[in-house]
């Protein structure tokens, strides 16, 4: 999740227990920066109101990351990894369904169309544009 | 009954149609896509011929066999599961085009699915975790596992339950794989719940890969999927055939999206709303003519809205949550005279007209529009020129389509 931020810096909070697995839930974490970048700080992406768009974005950005260029590492550890899992019950920090993650990070990690043919940024809005919407709660 | 008043009734039937067990304390054995020997052998049985077919018992069993008649799905319902895990299901074996599967299923409570959601942080999270990544490991396993999603819930079962929760673990050499087995959870229709089971639990091993949907093409400022294959309008034709009524058809459908990086479009006026209306012009210069309400309630002794209603009735159930509250809007026209198949009231031809309007919020999406041309009687018959008719009317308005499309 995005803390702070003051256009140049960024910080960003991981629970500092987590040994393994750490790949896929520090990708969502810097996909936030990608998000915070674009939007022009962490006030304007609003998490308190918009949370559960930010987390699906991030978890998608994460599936982009994954297939551009850490393919080789291998995503598969995504939907299993403990801090990612989502959750059916709704709070104010809202990530989403478990299905609507996978679906996310699946929704960039696959990278159809039309995301091949979009930059990184232009797949970010195209993202919240449209299959953010496809996603029901 | 006229040929035409068949054709204008016909539209009713058409819609009204272990590896290491992950166990929990509740009834939620995750022991399925992990029991790889299990697999391998039901996977392997897929191959071999159908020993003995026995009828289909309770409202599940009935429904699926209903959907399934007459199209090109044949179904096996055994008399006992391929794997001795699978005891207390129930199993159907199934072909469609060379692609093969067994699906089984056994009653679940909706208590068990509520128990499922209610607990997933506390209890299940952890569990289904470890449920996929034992799934991957299995030999013969692409290494893909992932929970399932309403898109990958079975189809088999669409017409009886709609996705819950459920796991996929794709076989083969390939990714995609080239078999699938999925274990989930699904929630009935009111249909069956009334006198079968609230809920399901099922396990599906499917051999072949699916076809991908028809891919879009550029046009304009559209990014189009244009399917004029056969099988778009397979279930009328089917429905039409169980009633004795000969019947041929040409159709288009086109999903209409805007390209990615054209500027911004209104959605409204509706575009599938004004394709609608280049078809009938097109028609209409045709000679056939659009039935209005009157003339609806006429025929089929139903209003428009209770038409509309039958409409998304016989979508099936799995699949409403696809239409996502949009409605589906129609127009039928009719022409039984002015053409040769026709005279003597032993012909008829009408078309079927489709609009879906794009789905909200989502900025790239437009809509459906779709056009089943259907000959019936003599006008469905290869022995004169109506079908070739029939072909060319919906080529040539198709392409009176995508010219509309192009200079918008």
């Amino acid at each position: 999740m995005p803390d702070s931020s003051d256009g140049k810096r960024f910080l960003i909070r991981y629970p500092s227990q987590v040994g393994s697995n750490y790949l896929a839930p520090i990708v969502h974490e810097l996909a936030h920066v990608v998000q915070m970048r674009d939007a022009g700080g962490l006030a304007v992406l609003n998490p308190r109101e918009n949370s559960h768009r930010i987390e699906l974005g991030a978890d998608f950005l994460a599936g982009l990351a994954f297939n551009i260029s850490l393919g080789h590492i291998g995503g598969g550890d995504f939907e299993t990894n403990l801090e990612l899992a989502g959750s059916y019950t709704v709070t104010v920090d809202d990530h989403g369904l478990p299905e609507h993650r996978t679906q996310a990070f699946l929704r960039g990690s696959n990278r159809k169309e039309p995301y091949p043919d979009l930059t990184i940024l232009e797949a970010m809005r195209y993202w919240n544009a449209n299959d953010y919407a496809r996603i029901g709660r | 009954m006229t040929t035409h008043a068949l054709a204008v009734k016909a539209i009713f039937p058409i819609f009204a149609a272990f590896a290491t067990c992950v166990c929990l304390a509740a009834d939620i054995d995750l022991n399925r896509i992990n029991a790889c020997s299990d697999i391998a052998e039901t996977i392997s049985s897929l191959k071999r011929p159908n020993v003995r077919c026995v009828s289909p018992t309770g409202a599940i069993e009935e429904a699926i066999r209903d959907f399934a008649a007459g199209s090109d799905v044949k179904l096996c319902f055994l008399a006992h599961p391929p794997a001795s895990s699978l005891e207390g299901f129930r199993c159907v074996h199934s072909t469609f085009r060379g692609r093969r599967g067994i699906a089984c299923y056994r009653s679940a409570t909706l208590d068990l699915l509520s128990d499922y959601r209610s607990n997933f942080s506390s209890r299940y999270s952890a569990l289904t975790s470890s449920y996929i990544e034992q799934a991957k490991r299995c030999p013969g396993s692409n290494g893909n596992a992932s929970r399932g999603l309403d898109t990958t819930f079975p189809p088999i079962f669409m017409s009886v339950a709609e996705h819950e929760f459920g796991f996929n673990v794709q076989y083969g050499n390939t990714k995609p794989g080239s078999a699938m087995v999925s274990h989930g959870f699904a929630r009935t229709s009111p249909a069956i719940s009334q006198r079968g089971p609230a809920a399901i639990e099922y396990v599906v091993y499917g051999e072949g890969r699916v076809s991908e949907l028809a891919a879009r093409m550029p046009h304009g400022n559209w990014s189009l999927r244009v399917d004029t294959s056969p099988e778009f309008a397979a279930q009328f034709i089917r429905v039409l055939k169980r009633q004795g009524l000969d019947a041929y058809q040409a159709a288009v459908d086109i999903e209409i999206q805007r390209s990615p990086r054209a500027l911004a479009i209104a959605k409204t006026p509706s575009v599938p709303d004004a394709l609608s209306e280049v078809f009938v012009s097109k028609l209409e210069d045709e000679g056939f003519v659009e039935m209005d309400d009157e003339g609806l309630m006429r025929h089929t002794g139903k209003t428009r809205e209770q038409m509309s209603n039958a409409i998304l009735q016989g979508v099936l159930f799995g699949a409403r949550n696809f239409l996502r509250g949009r409605m589906l809007q129609f127009r039928l026209l009719m022409k039984d005279s002015g053409i040769r198949c026709a005279r003597g009231g032993r012909g008829a031809i009408g078309a079927y007209l489709f609009t879906l309007a794009g789905e909200r919020g989502v900025q790239v999406d437009f809509g459906n529009f779709s056009a089943i041309v259907i000959g019936f009687g003599s006008c469905a018959s290869s022995a004169n020129s109506s079908r070739e008719y029939i072909r060319n009317l919906v080529d040539e308005s198709k392409q009176a389509l995508l010219d509309d499309l192009q200079g918008r």
